[in-house]
């Protein structure tokens, strides 16, 4: 696959389930092969539903899908060849070693058992897992066990690699580690589809992404073409909640963020609320839009984790 | 297939040995009673209908095993999405579940082979009959599993269906002891039949031909609508 083509071409894809649950809703979109792809959305947006779809688990109930130039329906053997899934909190066996779980899923996968033992050992190297080699995964970190998945389907060299949610449940440090990984994998020339409610994530980690809620598509683009969806530039948040917020309207759009007040304005209006708000002594902040601000604007405030 | 065996099967009993007594346990309970409360002659019985109720007990497994895979660590989903067939993969899955019956299966066919007469033919019999148990034992379990929303909705339905296929069936005695009128009733049980053709090629019960034909045909008849209804029910791709 050309780095410029498309990897994943959806169109006006459908997914009712049998509860009569609509979770996609003509939802189009176009991967282009070489990079990585964020599909953004709250908790029940659709993204699972998707990414599941794209790895050839679901049905579409319409549309259609191609994955690599295959239909994911009517040729998806040979999808399957070419791709690789890490599902949402999947775990790995426990009473088994990382070795044992990439050496079963390459066999698994057709490759012969010496081949396998070989790329399953220089995968392990590769994401410093070597000296967990033959450590069952009971006695692994949570982090590390999301490794061993991602070593799995990393290890099958697949051109497209499913992420449903890879971080999810991780440290700090443990989602470094995968965001790492990621940007490894990529660098080889294939291509990442994940998908994750964090927006620093897809910000660090997505050549482009699309937001989805309720079963519809948002936005897409890259992070910088998304973020001009907002007329504003810049962010100002002041902490106070008791403060009437009539006052902070003439300034841009307004909305309560948690225990503050944010502010979604331009260059100047954040120099002038800002000075403002100092001369009331309030707490402010003030810093250039991000995806979250976006996301916020799009789907309305992030569900508590 | 061979590698899922060995990762599903092999390793968890390499690591952890006693989880096949688990399945020696209720057979050995029950040959212990019938041969303390009827007499040797009638816990030969036992020997047979202990083949059954640990290739049972090993293979209904499947039914939370698969479901644990698919809902709680979420490894079908990488194969299913992976080059793997679903006839490979379950296939595997319940060759790997046989194996914590082996230990069970090595010891009642040892005692079957020391305490009754059996022929080169009748040993064949028997394995065939071990084979009929495995097959239809395992396509009901995986059948179960796809339905299943979480685990714990299986963990009742396993004792439930090894009590019913192994203990209330005739595979701990002669199918002569229910009375004629519902002994019909029996035959609505799939270990009824590899049961009937132990017991006939260990010389246990003797019957024509005929009987074992009809076991034979029943027993491969009702394994075939069980692979059937799995392969048709099944969730695989959903």
């Amino acid at each position: 696959m050309d780095r410029g083509g498309f990897v994943i071409d959806a169109e006006d894809m459908q997914k009712t389930y049998q509860s009569s649950t609509r979770a996609l809703d003509g939802v189009s979109l176009k991967v282009r092969g070489g990079t990585v792809f964020a599909l953004l959305g709250p908790n029940g947006a659709g993204k699972t539903t998707f990414v599941r779809i794209i790895a050839t688990q679901l049905t579409p109930s319409g549309g259609s899908a191609k994955v690599l130039g295959h239909d994911v329906m009517k040729e998806a053997r040979i999808v399957r060849r070419r791709i690789a899934v890490v599902p949402q909190e999947g775990r790995p066996h426990l009473l088994q070693t990382p070795f044992e779980h990439i050496l079963t899923y390459l066999v698994c996968r057709g490759l012969d058992y010496g081949e396998a033992r070989k790329r399953a050992d220089a995968i392990l190297a590769s994401l410093n897992l070597t000296s967990y080699r033959n450590t069952i995964c009971a006695n692994l970190s949570g982090g590390l066990r999301q490794r061993v998945l991602i070593a799995m389907a990393m290890s099958s060299e697949a051109d497209l690699l499913v992420l449903d949610e890879p971080t999810i449940g991780l440290d700090p440090v443990a989602r470094l580690e995968v965001w790492n990984l990621v940007r490894k994998y990529v660098a080889t020339g294939k291509t990442i589809l994940l998908t994750t409610h964090y927006m620093d994530e897809a910000e660090q980690l997505a050549d482009s992404l699309a937001i989805i809620n309720k079963g519809k598509l948002v936005a897409t683009g890259t992070p910088s073409e998304i973020k001009k969806r907002l007329d504003f530039t810049h962010s100002v948040t002041v902490k106070t909640v008791d403060e009437d917020l009539s006052g902070f309207e003439p300034f841009g759009r307004v909305s309560r963020a948690g225990t503050g007040t944010r502010v979604l304005t331009s260059q100047q209006g954040a120099s002038d609320l800002a000075s403002l708000c100092l001369k009331r002594g309030l707490e402010v902040s003030v810093r250039q839009v991000t995806l979250e601000d976006v996301y916020i604007n799009e789907v309305g405030q992030p569900e508590p984790e | 297939m061979l590698v899922l065996v060995w990762f599903d099967g092999l390793l968890p009993i390499r690591r952890s040995p006693l989880s096949m007594l688990n399945f020696i346990v209720s057979p050995l309970t029950i040959l212990f009673f019938i041969y303390v409360f009827a007499g040797p002659s009638r816990a030969v019985f036992a020997l047979g209908g202990g083949l059954v109720a640990v290739i049972v007990g090993s293979c209904i497994i499947l039914e939370t095993e698969a479901a644990f895979l698919r809902l709680v660590l979420k490894l079908q989903d990488m194969f299913v999405s992976s080059p793997l067939s679903a006839v490979t993969y379950v296939v595997g899955l319940s060759a790997a579940q046989l194996c914590n019956g082996i230990a069970g299966i090595v010891l009642f066919s040892a005692l079957l082979g020391l305490y009754t007469n059996i022929s080169a033919l009748g040993g064949l019999e028997i394995a065939l009959a071990a084979v009929i148990t495995w097959v239809s034992i395992s396509a009901l379990g995986f059948m179960i599993s796809t339905f299943a929303r979480d685990v714990r909705d299986l963990w009742v339905y396993s004792p439930l269906i090894n009590v019913a296929l192994s203990f209330v069936s005739p595979v701990f005695y002669p199918i002569s002891l229910i009375p004629a009128q519902v002994r019909f009733v029996a035959y609505l049980s799939p270990t009824t039949y590899p049961a009937q053709i132990i017991q006939q090629a260990t010389g246990l019960v003797s019957a024509s031909s005929t009987v074992l034909a009809f076991d034979f045909a029943g027993g491969i008849a009702y394994t075939l609508i069980l692979v059937l209804l799995a392969a048709k029910l099944s969730k695989w791709r959903q």
